[in-house]
């Protein structure tokens, strides 16, 4: 079951937003720029140095800040891991991102701290970061930070001009003048000023692409949804149609339904006409004892009533509904909600459908429209089943009808033949020779109704016995040894040489000796039967890689290809056969279903006039060990037979 | 016809029922002589040149038998057997029941230009005053 | 198991299987013919002559044959019946002699095991009138059953009356057994080929009356079968007779 449904993806399971995509996707960018920040600041300090800048000296320091940078950035690598692995809670995008801005805002302070105060160059940067985190973040998020980074720059320029923090001038650049107040608070204000500005400028740029991100994302998501649900109705179809028999249907459309709808549990009941009760018909994920509730009168059960309306019902937390039956059962079950489903089949409910969550859950329309819809594909794999059970039920019915009557047929067949026994044995008056010979053929003529019965008999026996080949070890070879003793007499009488090969050994295969009987001494009677005197009936059992191989060759009448084209039809017999000897046109027929039922395979060769060849292979199948050995389980018929 | 015997021509696809017949046809006189299908019949009919003929109707397919009456009195299309034309055939079948056809009525009528019918089994006397009435004639 | 015969929906399938059966049935009738016709020779002396030892036991086993080919007439038509693909066309019967020959069929069985049998018949009958042979044929097979079901020495009385109806009339037969005795419920059983209890079976040889009902019902009429308390079974026919031919 398992490898089966997990084809079935739920369009509903809880995965990745495509909006944390997009975030996951933009943390990364912004990790990918910082790369670029760390190296830029490890160039200009390198570049520094090499031009060699009289009267500074922190080159240094600014470069242990762009490793600093590299080796944050590093960290927020590992982070950003692991908030893609935790998918399924949501992850703190927006929280990660700020952090990120702070640390920035941080590392820029000191560079700005060491490359000139607010003189420095670098406070141009600000600006990028101001931009970047107008796109990244919500508006009010990104005016904080901004403000953050314009108060930061104001403490740095109080701090310096206060003499609280030394100031380090770049000696070929303008200096701060922090001796009036004035212009630095001028500075400071048209600084952040343009900050200001462009996160805002920046923002509403952003706001308007992000909106139609997040539009196009979640239409993005629609169609996905709307290709995983009907890609998912087409396999629920295709998996419930695959066969029609009507357990497997139930149970098929049970469990695809649940891993559809991504939940825990399902049952499925149809409406019995008769009684108007709900009858368990299949469920999955639910224990023994919760579905020994059995069948459900709907009487009782407000939910099932209007269900049976045509209504879906759903109750998205058992705890605290009312109208839930049987609430302290579910729970225990472990089961939180609930989505009714009506089996409907052209506008007539012909069975309920629970689905059981086990969580709360609210079911959307769509969702409840889809529960629907796999139910009604559901109704028609169920039709088709019980059309077909009750075509099958039918003509298992007929089959016995039949069988009746063949047996009514046999007590006075038996009964003529016995008349005629006594005309034939004399037991009254001899018989002269012309009367003898009379007799004679009527005799032979019954015991050809009664073959014809038996045969037939046999054949309907077939038809009821349960499918596949029966358990149990039988040796071929002893049944060949024994359907050959039973056909000596027949073939001295006629003169015939029987010649026979058989293995040293014992060749057992799976199945009943009854059966590989009828195989055989169907071949060999019919060998010895269609061959004129003095013939040779040749029988030769070998075992092969596969199983056992029966071979039964004859210098008989043989048949053309047209014959042999007809050969396992019933009632066929070959023109030359009719005339050479009594038959039913049946015992061949039986053979081949025989041999059918065995997995195995019959071929025939055969010249006119010149004789034929039946081939019979029957595989080993299951052979019990005979220690006691592994055992198998019932259904494993069909194991390639071991090697040997 | 006076002193010589009628010859009678069976054609049946049962060994059995022609060699009772032909004892008990015989045992009363008359030449007899069979075939086990229509194909064989056809065959051997002119050099058999019978007085009557007994037919069956399912021999090697279903409607053997009425082949072989199309053949012997349809004269448009077979006229080197209106030789034949006096010839009576009498029809002796099991299928009538099967068929749900009415032979007994039939015979004789343009659909199944046959002199006469019997159901098997036949009560040899039955036969052998069916086969006396329509040489009589 | 359902009666076929009772679910509509199931009429009209035939499956290889059966057909296959109706080709049997005919090589099975084919033989039987042969053999018949052998034993007919021999009895008539066309190979010499017979004893009459010999003469019994050819008729012994004739009868025999005649037994099978009834059963699998009937078994063909009853399923025939029940794929609803029977026919059957109105002839010219004579009430009178039909039911004359049923008299006499019934009284040669009753003497052979002492039965005292009553045998009443209308007193006026039309001369002619329409009917399918499948009602003559009902009528032999039921009263064949109610003379097997009979106990030795036990009384058999038929009453047979005729009531017009619009377009024919029905012939109507209440006929009442001594013998075997049942419960309704069990009676019933007596239709289901499948479902036959031990003593159901006593009360006709398998299918024969369920071939009855079917016949019958087939033809609009009806077959029942009831207690006849503290003695035996009642059997209760309807089957339709044509408007009379000559009035």
């Amino acid at each position: 079951m398992s490898g089966d449904s997990s084809r079935t993806r739920s369009p509903w399971s809880a995965g990745t937003s495509p909006l944390e995509d997009e975030l996951a996707s933009r943390a990364a960018w912004l990790i990918r720029i910082r790369w670029l920040a760390g190296f830029g600041v490890l160039a200009g300090c390198l570049g520094s140095s090499l031009w060699g800048i009289e009267g500074w000296h922190l080159g240094p320091w600014v470069c242990l800040c762009g490793l600093g940078i590299w080796a944050y950035n590093a960290l927020f690598v590992q982070i950003r891991r692991r908030l893609r692995r935790r998918r399924e809670e949501g992850a703190p995008w927006s929280r990660f991102a700020s952090a990120q801005f702070l640390t920035d805002w941080g590392a820029l302070i000191l560079l700005v701290h060491l490359t000139g105060g607010i003189a420095s160059p670098i406070l141009f940067f600000f600006v990028f970061h101001a931009i970047i985190a107008s796109i990244l973040l919500p508006p009010r998020a990104s005016f904080g930070h901004s403000a953050v980074g314009v108060l930061a720059v104001v403490a740095l320029a109080v701090l310096e001009g206060a003499g609280l923090l030394p100031h380090h001038a770049l000696p070929f650049y303008a200096d701060v003048p922090y001796d009036q107040p004035l212009a630095v608070a001028m500075h400071l204000a048209f600084f952040a000023l343009a900050i200001l500005g462009s996160t805002y400028l920046a923002g509403s740029v952003a706001r308007r692409l992000w909106a139609r991100t997040v539009e196009l994302l979640r239409l993005n998501r629609d169609v996905e949804l709307a290709y995983d649900r009907t890609r998912t109705l087409y396999d629920i179809t295709r998996a419930v149609n695959s066969t029609l028999s009507l357990p497997e249907v139930l149970d098929t459309l049970v469990t695809r339904a649940v891993h559809a709808m991504g939940v825990r549990a399902g049952i499925l009941r149809l409406l019995d006409p008769e009684s108007g009760r709900l009858r368990l018909s299949a469920s999955f994920g639910l224990s023994e004892e919760y579905l020994r509730k059995g069948d459900v009168d709907p009487e009782k059960s407000p939910v099932d009533q209007s269900v049976l309306q045509g209504w879906a019902v759903q109750v998205p937390d058992i705890g605290d509904s009312a109208s839930f039956q049987y609430p302290e059962e579910a729970l225990r079950e472990g089961l939180r909600s609930v989505l009714v489903c009506p089996v409907t089949l052209r506008g007539r409910v012909i069975g309920v459908m629970r689905l059981y969550g086990g969580q709360r859950r609210e079911f959307t329309e769509e969702e409840i429209a889809f529960a629907m819809a796999i139910a009604a594909q559901g109704a028609v794999a169920i039709e088709n089943a019980r059309a077909y059970r009750n075509l099958e039920e039918l003509e298992e019915a007929k089959a016995r009808f039949i069988f009746q009557v063949l047996h009514e047929l046999k007590s006075p067949v038996a009964a003529l033949r016995s008349s005629l026994a006594i005309l034939q044995e004399g037991f009254l008056d001899e018989l002269d020779e012309r009367k003898q010979a009379l007799v004679a053929r009527m005799v032979r003529r019954v015991n050809g109704l009664q073959d014809l019965l038996r045969d037939l008999m046999e054949l309907g026996a077939m038809k009821g016995r349960p499918r596949g080949r029966p358990k149990g070890r039988v040796d071929v070879r002893e049944v060949v040894r024994e359907v050959l003793e039973g056909v000596a007499a027949d073939a001295e009488a006629k003169g015939i040489r029987l010649v026979t090969r058989l293995p040293e050994e014992p060749l057992e295969v799976q199945g009943s000796p009854d059966d590989l009987e009828k195989v055989c001494s169907n071949l060999v009677h019919n060998a010895v039967k269609y061959t004129p005197p003095e013939g040779t009936v040749e029988v030769t059992l070998v075992r092969t890689p596969e199983g056992a191989l029966f071979v039964c060759r004859d210098t008989g009448i043989g048949m053309d290809e047209a014959a042999k084209a007809q050969l396992f039809r019933e009632f066929y017999r070959a023109g030359n056969a009719k005339h050479f000897a009594e038959g039913t046109g049946l015992g061949l027929v039986l053979v081949k279903r025989l041999v059918d039922l065995y997995d195995g395979a019959i071929e025939v060769e055969s010249r006119l006039n010149e004789g034929s060849t039946f081939r019979v292979r029957i595989p080993f199948g299951e052979v019990p060990p005979e220690d006691g050995g592994p055992g198998q389980g019932p259904g494993d018929v069909d194991r390639p037979p071991p090697a040997s | 016809m006076e002193g010589k015997k009628a010859r009678i021509f069976m054609v049946d696809d049962d060994t059995d029922l022609v060699d009772i017949v032909r004892s008990v046809l015989e045992s009363a006189g008359y030449e007899f002589l069979s075939a086990s299908s229509a194909t064989e019949a056809l065959d051997q009919l002119d050099s058999v040149n019978p007085d009557l003929i007994i037919l069956d109707v399912m021999m090697e397919d279903l409607v053997a038998g009425f082949r072989v009456v199309n053949h012997l009195r349809n004269f448009d299309q077979y006229p080197q057997n209106r030789r034949y034309e006096q010839v009576p055939i009498l029809m002796m079948t099991s299928i009538q029941q099967q068929t749900r056809m009415k032979f007994s009525q039939d015979a004789g009528s343009r659909l199944l230009p046959i002199d006469a019918f019997l159901e098997k089994p036949v009560k040899p006397r039955v036969l052998l005053e069916k086969i006396a009435e329509l040489l009589r004639r | 198991m359902r009666r076929p015969d009772e679910d509509p929906s199931h009429e009209g399938v035939v499956t290889p299987e059966f057909r296959v059966i109706h080709h049997l049935f005919h090589d099975f009738k084919g033989g039987l013919a042969t053999v018949v016709m052998c034993l007919d020779a021999v009895r008539e002396g066309m190979v010499g002559e017979v004893s009459p030892a010999q003469q019994r036991w050819l008729e012994k086993a004739e009868r025999n044959c005649q037994h099978l080919a009834t059963l699998i007439d009937d078994f063909r038509d009853l399923t025939r019946i029940q794929d609803g693909c029977f026919a059957t066309e109105q002839e010219v019967v004579q009430p009178a002699a039909m039911l004359a020959a049923l008299s006499q069929e019934v009284a040669e069985e009753a003497t052979r095991r002492q039965i005292q049998v009553v045998f009443e018949v209308p007193d006026r009958m039309p001369g002619t009138c329409e009917a399918s042979p499948l009602v003559a044929r009902v009528l032999h097979r039921a009263y064949g059953v109610l003379v097997d079901c009979t106990r030795t020495r036990g009384r058999l009385e038929s009453r047979i009356v005729l009531e017009p109806a619009s377009a024919h009339c029905w012939l109507r037969v209440e006929a009442r057994s001594e013998g075997v005795e049942m419960e309704a419920a069990a009676l019933e059983s007596v239709f289901d080929l499948m479902d036959q209890t031990v003593r159901g079976l006593q009360l006709g040889r398998g299918y024969t009356l369920l071939f009855c009902r079917a016949a019958a019902r087939f033809l609009s009429g009806d077959l029942s079968l009831r207690p006849w308390p503290g003695r035996g079974t009642c059997l209760d026919l309807r089957l339709p007779l044509g408007l009379p031919g000559e009035p």
